[in-house]
């Protein structure tokens, strides 16, 4: 039984399940706040943190987690003030981080293997902490989307409203950046920088394309989201091909058809 | 007298060095209905929003204590693709309802406001799908789901048709009467000020009157807030 535990498809099933369905939750509010340019920024970040990580020997996923949540703040606070627009705000940080990494990888000498693990995901790379840092922030993830769901529908739908209401609206955009932060470090890994942003975007928009109400967007976002990891998984382990890539056709080909049972 | 839910010392908002509203003074007493009026860019909705502490002001605001409010904005604009049903909507709302678990007992309070504001049937559908006046609707029963004291309505029949406009402001009008909720209501249009509201303040970047409508509402005001074509306005009653 403690061999099961140990196993790789363990291993690689338990991370791909935690971070389907904390990718479902997360994109939900991801797509309705019309924030789908930010986690790839998010991840960009996150992989100068991984550089800068390497360079300095500090935990890579903690050099991601901190680094994309620098970023986080940065670009709410620079959106809060009004001074550009968040598409804007998004580029400069985006293209800042990226040619931080680059230079860092350059400089590291960081192979191109490895470079591309980073890009697109290499799941059998992942080590036993991965999994236990995965399998916690997903639990985490449940637990502060079962207490704020309501609060976090409220801001996504109206926040003005939400704020006549007395909502601290600033204080939880904070927190689900941090939640989507230490998302985008732990998955980095697994699906790579490249198609963290997919991940949490298509499942969630498939099920907006089918669903009525908000309940039936949520939980049909986390069936599409492990649908498309486990296939995934399964097709990957089959065809020898990375995992990243094959998570993301199969949830757009979900996408599509959605698209066509559309309400 | 009623027992005075609000009152405005004095109240201006000053945004970026840019003073939009000066020198508002009034007070409100439970049960009436205060429009309030004046041009487009007047400060209507600036003055709305300082009450109820979305802007930052200066001057004096005293709400009576506890008091609990009800807003139905300006020209609601969501995401009209937005996963939201009716139901769903009205059950953030509702005390103690759980978004995932909803038990029959929130069901019948979001079942019986729908029906307070003749929007029964509209309860699983879809918000995006709603036409201007259902909206206004439901987003009335939004406001009034928590019982407010005072009901804020910011312009809420814009884009509304004329039969629309006239059952929203009946309905106003009854809720008032039957519940005693006090409300404040934005409008420009005179009509709408001389047939439902018991007192107005006219505004047009600082305050131009407060009082009756029929005493506060002088030529030289409608003149000063509307230029030269309202002064001649007739109302028919």
């Amino acid at each position: 039984m403690l061999e099961f535990f140990q196993s790789e498809i363990f291993r690689i099933v338990a991370v791909g399940i935690s971070i389907g369905i904390t990718a479902a939750m997360l994109g939900v509010f991801v797509i309705l706040r019309k924030l789908s340019y930010f986690p790839d920024a998010l991840a960009h970040a996150a992989l100068a943190g991984i550089a800068l990580g390497l360079l300095s020997k500090i935990n890579v996923v903690l050099g991601a987690a901190i680094f994309a949540l620098l970023m986080a703040l940065g670009i709410a606070y620079l959106e809060r003030k009004k001074i550009l627009g968040l598409d804007t705000i998004i580029v400069i940080f985006f293209s800042t981080a990226l040619a931080m990494a680059v230079l860092v990888a350059e400089f590291l000498n960081v192979s191109e293997e490895d470079l591309m693990g980073y890009l697109f995901g290499d799941i059998l790379k992942i080590t036993n902490e991965t999994v236990l840092l995965a399998v916690g922030i997903a639990l985490l993830a449940v637990i502060i989307l079962i207490i704020k769901f309501k609060l976090w529908t409220k801001i996504s739908f109206h926040s003005e409203l939400a704020l006549i209401e007395g909502v601290k609206v600033n204080r939880e955009n904070y927190l689900f950046m941090l939640l989507l932060a230490l998302f985008v470090a732990i998955s980095i890994r697994v699906v790579g920088t490249i198609l963290i942003g997919p991940l949490l975007v298509i499942p969630a928009a498939a099920a907006n394309n089918v669903s009525g109400g908000f309940r039936g967007v949520f939980i049909l976002s986390i069936i599409f989201s492990l649908v498309s990891v486990i296939l995934g998984i399964f097709l990957s382990t089959i065809f020898h091909v990375s995992l990243g890539p094959i998570i993301v056709l199969i949830a757009a080909a979900i996408f599509v058809i959605s698209t066509i049972l559309r309400r | 007298m009623e027992r005075e839910i609000l009152s405005a010392k004095n109240l201006s908002v000053t945004i970026g060095g840019r003073t939009l509203v000066k020198g508002v003074t009034f007070d409100l007493h439970e049960g009436d209905i205060l429009a309030l009026i004046g041009p487009n860019g007047a400060g209507k909705t600036t003055i709305l929003k300082a009450l109820l502490g979305i802007l930052p002001s200066e001057g004096e605001i005293k709400w009576q204590k506890k008091i609990s409010i009800g807003y139905v904005p300006q020209r609601f604009t969501f995401d009209a693709n937005f996963p939201l049903t009716v139901q769903e909507l009205l059950s953030f709302r509702v005390k103690g309802a759980r978004f995932w678990f909803r038990p029959k007992k929130t069901c019948t309070i979001i079942s019986n406001i729908l029906q307070t504001v003749g929007a029964e049937k509209l309860m699983k559908r879809r918000i995006g799908k709603l036409s201007a006046g259902e909206l206004q609707r439901v987003l009335l029963a939004y406001a009034l789901v928590d019982n407010p004291q005072i009901l804020f309505l910011d312009e809420p029949v814009a884009g509304v048709d004329i039969e629309g406009e006239e059952n929203f402001y009946n309905l106003i009008t009854r809720l008032n009467k039957e519940k005693n909720i006090t409300i404040i209501l934005v409008s420009h249009d005179l009509n709408i000020v001389y047939k439902y509201a018991r007192e107005v303040i006219c505004v047009d970047k600082k305050m131009l009157c407060f009082g009756a409508p029929h005493k506060a509402l002088t030529a030289e005001v409608l003149k000063e807030a509307f230029g030269r074509d309202v002064t001649s306005f007739k109302h028919k009653h």
